[in-house]
């Protein structure tokens, strides 16, 4: 049953008089949740949380919505229309495509459209044998570990280098049936640098077509990373100085104009935060009588980041 | 995308006020509402301190207004914050008071975020067992539903000893803060985003 016809009913026991506020409530607490209600609110909950990505964010709306819409059609007796869900995801390191990914999986699973909704994330190496045959037996049976929700080929672009002979092509060969042959049964995502992703698809001309959706995972901004850095010392119960955040911003704002495109985005800010917090430790464990405040506040010496 | 925020609470636990000092204390200088009343809907912009004028009565029947607030360059851009109709401890409930449960009960199913005001100073036994069942229920919603729940206790700036919160039978944690004062909102912050 759509879940607003459930919220309905209900609320029409409360205008018959039948419930007071707290049966009301009890009642509510109570009520049965549509399929996967629970796991799709949680990951548009992670999803709405990640800092950025308002592109990515639109577009798993509009599939959100597109989903609900055909299953309300179905449910008026109108045709609906199955759509390829197929994506492939253009960014560089850090930018979430791995996270988007696994909270798609849990979002799909939550919409009935895939039973599980696991992430099966795999690279070359999972894919290409060494040997004649090794490579579709290999490229199967992640297909088939994947089946029920998502397989995520990290770097797909190397798949497609190598030439004619390489083996590469053979493992997109398997892919490609997969998804006819699994049409509703799992989701392809090829992931991998910009760049080198548009290079992987104009080569191979065939893929663009089973590819309808290619969504751009941009850097982050300074403001974003700034914002990552915090979300995740807050997690961890820390907090940056106003000396060490400003140090960091500067770090950042340097490394985005010098280093793309391999700036490593929210990685790069994980990466400072956990060494921060070694040698924030480290000095820590030099001094006696700490207070709460000494054991929150990542200074600026304690900051991983060589300044230029 | 818009992360939806309902502030449930007994009469006088300041949902209100709440409300508003929470979207200033965000960084909102205009609050964008509509209210919806036993008459009819209603729509408008304010700023907070004309909001608290305006709308903060206490403890009087109020309207429900859903407060939206941009928050641009963060996550999540944009919040809706619904101020909902009171709770009432009553065992019958007259027509009006029905249609505003029912109100209330919509808000919470499809909410993303509960805020739970209960008022620190109450010391009426029955009052504090309503609020205590009233929380075990949405607590175990919350948990069901995998929606974020929070239970605040308001007025701690009102308790004679501040360092000594009253043990209420509630489910879990109870985050301390002054609506008056927005002592606590720091931590509520960290808390829910």
């Amino acid at each position: 049953m759509v879940e607003t016809q459930r919220i309905n009913r209900f609320t029409k026991r409360i205008n018959r008089g039948e419930l007071n506020t707290i049966a009301a409530l009890k009642a509510l607490s109570e009520l049965p949740d549509s399929p996967g209600g629970p796991v799709l609110r949680s990951a548009l909950y992670e999803l709405n949380r990640l800092v950025g990505l308002d592109q990515v964010k639109e577009v798993v709306l509009e599939i959100k919505a597109y989903l609900e819409i055909q299953q309300k059609r179905a449910a008026c007796g109108l045709r609906s229309s199955p759509q390829m869900l197929h994506m492939i995801f253009k960014g560089n390191p850090g930018t979430g495509k791995t996270t988007v990914a696994r909270l798609l999986g849990q979002i799909f699973k939550g919409l009935g459209v895939l039973p599980r909704g696991h992430l099966v994330e795999v690279e070359r190496a999972d894919l290409v044998g060494e040997y004649i045959g090794q490579t579709a037996q290999k490229t199967r049976e992640k297909l088939k570990d994947s089946r029920g929700g998502i397989l995520f080929v990290d770097e797909a672009y190397s798949l497609g280098r190598g030439g004619e002979k390489d083996f590469g092509k053979e493992a997109i060969d398997v892919l490609v049936k997969g998804m006819e042959d699994w049409r509703s049964e799992f989701i392809l995502v090829l992931a991998g640098y910009r760049l080198q992703m548009s290079q992987f698809v104009a080569l191979n001309p065939g893929l663009s077509s089973r590819f309808p959706l290619q969504i751009d995972f941009p850097d982050y901004t300074v403001h974003e990373l700034l914002a990552i850095a915090d979300m995740m010392a807050t997690e961890r119960h820390y907090q940056w100085s106003p000396a060490a955040r400003l140090r960091l911003e500067r770090y950042l704002a340097n490394k985005l104009l010098y280093q793309r495109p391999h700036f490593s985005n929210a990685r790069l800010v994980r990466n400072i935060l956990e060494k921060s917090l070694r040698r924030q430790a480290l000095r820590l464990s030099r001094r006696e009588n700490l207070s709460r405040e000494d054991l929150v506040l990542i200074d600026r010496a304690d900051l991983a980041v060589e300044d230029r | 995308m818009t992360r939806k925020i309902a502030v449930v609470g007994a009469p006088a636990s300041g949902k209100t006020l709440f409300s508003i000092n929470w979207c200033e204390y965000l960084g909102a200088t205009r609050l964008y509402y509509y209210e919806l009343n036993g008459t009819g809907r209603r729509k408008g912009t304010i700023t907070p301190s004309e909001a608290r004028k305006r709308m903060v009565s206490k403890g009087r029947s109020q309207p429900a207004r859903t407060f939206i607030i941009n928050q641009p360059g963060q996550s999540p851009s944009r919040l809706a914050i619904t101020d909902t109709f009171s709770l009432l401890h009553k065992t019958i409930l007259n027509a009006k008071e029905r249609m505003q449960l029912s109100f209330t009960l919509k808000t919470l199913a499809t909410t993303d975020i509960i805020l739970n005001l209960v008022d620190l100073t109450c010391s009426d036994p029955h009052q504090v067992e309503f609020i205590a069942a009233v929380d075990r229920h949405l607590s175990e919603f919350s948990t069901r539903r995998a929606v974020h729940y929070r239970l605040l206790g308001n007025k701690i700036d009102l308790l004679k000893n501040r360092s000594k919160i009253p043990g209420w039978p509630v489910s879990g944690p109870l985050i301390p803060i002054s609506v008056k004062t927005r002592a606590g909102f720091e931590l509520l912050r960290e808390k829910i985003f």
